[in-house]
Order: structure tokens, then sequence, then C-alpha cells
């Protein structure tokens, strides 16, 4: 299973990469929304990990244009942000994303909504 | 000193001011008469012209008090002279009283029309005159002290006014820093905790148990600091006004089982015992259940801190609101140290608790309950305490089963 974990802050990427990859999963990174969205397209993920705040094209814009592109639209989407906010979650949902969730990242948590969006293998 | 009776009595406050009387009449005599008159008055300056080129150019250098104004003057009606005293901004509101040798209805209508506030008839008694000086003389000064109390009690307000607008905006600079401080202290505390939790699989995958109680604490303390940052992040929100509701219907069972999971930790580390009564089982409510379990989660978390070898228990049940609608009640009670009434006086505001010994003891921002009760009250219910030094707490806790968003009226 291929994970496109996108996320600006580099010890973050690192950290949940590694943590995902011992998991067994394959992870490709993207730094910014708009390598985001094409690594969305050239990749061909099973499912995106999307940090919200990211410089270029913030999460919620690369959410909308992943999910206005045919074939990058089924992708599942959980959002990831460090504001535990109402509006962040409403948001997240209103820009398309299957579900949500807040740093700092509880992997035991995290991969039970991994598992429950990805297509059982 | 006869006279000294005549004056008005001088408040503490005010200064004696001198009272200047202006004559305006082109007769000498008539001028040595009122002079005459008025001499015996030690508070009362006297003017005389002749002529009305002096008359306005005096009177905006004296500034008098009041003017005594002949009709018959050589060089210029004595109307149109009260009228130009009268469109002269010095001497606009300074009475006037008009001295005429005529008596007749018309001349003195004319007079006060022209805007004269009083008419005397050459020559008056000195008693009249005097009278008459001293009761326009004191209305005018009081009207001059009360525009001048008026004035400074406008800028009074104005300055008021800018200092509120100054707080407010101060207060709005602390809550945004506020909320962008813990931001960014979250972004580093995630490396933190993540890390410690990773190494912590490592060891344990990889065979060394020995590191796993420092990680533990590195990870624990990590959470600790995390829980203090969002308490900061939470109370800047509430005091800008920028927490909203996430409504939605939950089993209020799965909720207090998911925060009676999360509590059982701190439960076990002061070796208490934590019991459910009541009717968890209570059904569904409408409401913001991120709110209500970090609601349950403070209370409880308080209980377990405050309390040794006691008991802590959740009391869940059915409750009317005070306007009859269908509600629930969560009862947090401890058997802990308890608080003395004025402990309780000041539980909820931001940073305090009960005293900064428990702060050193116990740990804490001292936000906790100061949050509980913002979002207690943001989803419609109320929060009571009862408590007695030595032997517990309880907290009580009131909802609406049916929470109303308070940005959007309630549908009926």
């Amino acid at each position: 299973m291929k994970i496109l974990l996108v996320e600006d802050n580099e010890m973050n990427r690192d950290m949940l990469s590694r943590r995902l990859i011992r998991r067994g999963f394959e992870v490709v990174m993207a730094e910014d929304g708009q390598r985001a969205i094409d690594m969305a397209a050239s990749e061909a993920p099973d499912l995106i990990l999307m940090d919200i705040s990211l410089p270029i094209v913030n999460g919620w814009e690369a959410t909308r244009s992943i999910r206005s592109n045919p074939a990058t639209a089924q992708i599942p989407i959980i959002a990831l942000t460090a504001n535990a906010t109402d509006t962040d979650r409403t948001e997240a949902l209103a820009a398309g994303c299957n579900d949500y969730d807040t740093k700092p990242v509880d992997v035991v948590r995290l991969l039970e909504k991994i598992n429950a969006l990805l297509p059982s293998a | 000193m006869t006279d000294e009776i005549q004056k008005p009595p001088a408040t503490a406050h005010e200064t004696p001011t001198m009272l200047k009387v202006l004559l305006v009449d082109d007769q000498r005599i008539i001028g040595e008469a009122v002079r005459r008159m008025l001499r015996t008055q030690t508070d009362i300056e006297f003017h005389f012209c002749q002529n009305s080129g002096d008359a306005l150019s005096t009177a905006e250098t004296i500034k008098p008090t009041i003017i005594l104004q002949d009709l018959i003057m050589p060089d210029i009606d004595g109307l149109e002279m009260v009228r130009r005293f009268r469109q002269n901004s010095t001497t606009a509101m300074v009475p006037l009283i008009v001295l005429s040798s005529k008596e007749d209805a018309s001349t003195k209508a004319d007079s006060f029309r022209a805007g004269a506030n009083d008419y005397l008839v050459k020559l008056p008694e000195e008693i009249e005159l005097l009278a008459r000086v001293r009761y326009h003389c004191a209305a005018y000064n009081l009207r001059l002290q009360l525009d001048q109390a008026m004035t400074e009690l406008l800028l009074q307000q104005k300055e008021l006014e800018q200092q509120k607008l100054a707080a407010e905006s101060a207060n709005q600079a602390k809550s945004s820093f506020l909320a962008n401080m813990s931001h960014e202290l979250r972004t580093p505390l995630n490396a933190i905790i993540g890390y410690s939790e990773m190494l912590q699989e490592q060891a344990e995958d990889e065979g060394h148990p020995d590191y796993l109680p420092d990680l533990r604490k590195i990870h624990t303390a990590g959470h600790h600091l995390l829980s203090l940052i969002n308490d900061v992040l939470d109370l800047s929100k509430i005091e800008a006004g920028k927490i909203t509701l996430f409504l939605e219907d939950f089993s209020i069972k799965k909720a207090v089982d998911d925060v009676l999971a999360l509590t059982q930790p701190l439960v076990q580390k002061n070796r208490n015992r934590l019991t459910l009564t009541g009717s968890p089982d209570a059904g569904t409510m409408h409401a913001d259940a991120l709110k209500l379990r970090q609601i349950l989660f403070n209370l409880l978390g308080n209980a377990c801190k405050f309390t040794s070898d006691g008991t802590v228990e959740l009391h869940v049940a059915a409750h009317l609101t005070s306007n009859g609608n269908p509600g629930i009640r969560f009862t947090v009670r401890d058997s802990g140290i308890g608080m003395t009434a004025e402990q309780v006086a000041k539980l909820f505001q931001p940073f305090s608790q009960a005293e900064s010994s428990t702060t050193r003891k116990y740990g804490g921002t001292g936000l906790g309950l100061s949050i509980t009760k913002s979002f207690v009250e943001l989803m419609g219910g109320q929060v009571h305490v009862e408590s007695e030094p030595g032997k517990g707490s309880a907290f009580i806790v009131t909802l609406p089963l049916t929470v109303h968003d308070p940005e959007q009226p309630p549908q009926s």
C-alpha cells in the first residue's frame, strides 16, 4: 500500500514516514501543496495524508484540486493539522477530505483511520 | 461691612472672581452715577464706554460679566448695539441689561427682541441695580462653570473611550499572540512526542527494554506540556470569542466510556477507585462531543489529582433544564482535599488555582476549570461546585440534551 505523505516540516515528515514504513507501508513524500497535486497524479498513491498549513498551495486547495482531477478524485485523503479546531474539522470535510486527525499524530489512532479508508487487500 | 452680606457665598472650591460691569452710555453723568452706586462693592470692577466703537473692543478685551447698554446714543441706535453684542462671540452669552429713560412697552419689547436679558429705567435705585447685576452675574458665572464642567466631562469621556479602545486592542493582540505562540510551540513538541514514541517502538522491537522507562518519561512530559499549551490556546480562543461548536448526535455512554478510559492512568496514579453510577445509558445527545469529553476529562482529572487513596465517582442522571427541556446531569464527586468557600469563589477564574502552593504541589496551568466553565456555558449549560475542606468536592454539570448553536437561532 502506497501512502503519499504531504508535510512541510522536515522532522514531522521524517518521523511519520519512518513509522509508517516500519508498519509496512510504502511512503512517498511531498513538501508543498503543488507537489502534492503533481504526485497524486504521477505516483497514484492508495491514500494521502495531507498537512493543512503548507507553502505554495495550502492543504485545502490541494485537496480540492486533487478531487477535481478525475484521475485522482477517488484517492482517500486524511487531513492532518496542528489546530484541533472545529472550523478545521468542518473545513477538512468541506474540502473533500475523507477524514481528519490532529497532530501530534497518535499512530494507533491514525492507523485505524488509514485502514478504514484503504481498500481491503 | 454690609456689602459683604450681599455677595453670594463662595463655595470652597471656587476662587472668588471679580464681576466686570461694562456700561455703554454716551452721558458721562450716567457713568459717574453708576460708578458711585458700585463703588462700595469690592468684587465689582467697573468699566465705562461712551461710544459704540470703544464698546465692542473694550468688551473683547475685558470680557465683561455683564453689560449695561443705553438705548439712545449719538453715533448708533442702542438696539443695534445690543444686536452687535449678541453677534460677537465674546459677548453673545453675556447678560445684557438695557438702561433707558423710556418706559413704554414697545421699547421694552424691542429691547428684548434685540437680545436684552433685562430692562431698567434710568436711573434705577442702587439697591435695584445691584440686585439685578448680581442676579444676572451669578446666573452667567454658573453657566460658565457648567459649560466648563461639561467640556471637561466630554474630554474625559473621549479619553476613556480611547483608553477602552487601546485596552481592547491590547487584549486582542494578547489573544492572537497566545494563539500564534501556542501554534509555534506545538510544532517542535510534535517532533519530541513522535520521536520518543518511535524510539519506544524500536526499543521494544530491538530488545532494549532498559531504555523504555526513560523514553516513556520523555513521552509523558511531552504530552503534559502539550496539554498545557492546548489549554492556553483554548483560553486565548475563548477570550477572543473564536470558539465555535461542532454539534452532532452521539451516544452518551460512548462518550463517558471514552473519557473513563482516558482517565484510568490518572486514577491509578494516586491509588484512587473510580466508579460510574446513575444511568450512563442515557441515550444520545446533540452537542459538541469533543467539548463534552474535554469537560468531563478536566473534572475527572482534577478529582484524581486532588484525591489520594480515595474515591472518584462519575454520576450520570436525567435532568430538566430551567426552562423545562430534557437535559443531563454529570456529577464528578471525589473524597479529596476539598476547598474553602473563598477558594470555591475564585475557582473558575483563569490562572487561579486555590493557592500558588497548590500549583507547585499538583501542577497544572489553572486554566482547566475556566475552560470547562466556558465550554459548558457555550453549550447552554451550567456548572456548580459543592466542597468542604478535607471532605472532598463535587462538580455538577447540567447540559440540555439538545444543544443549539449560540451563533444560529434555534429552529422551532
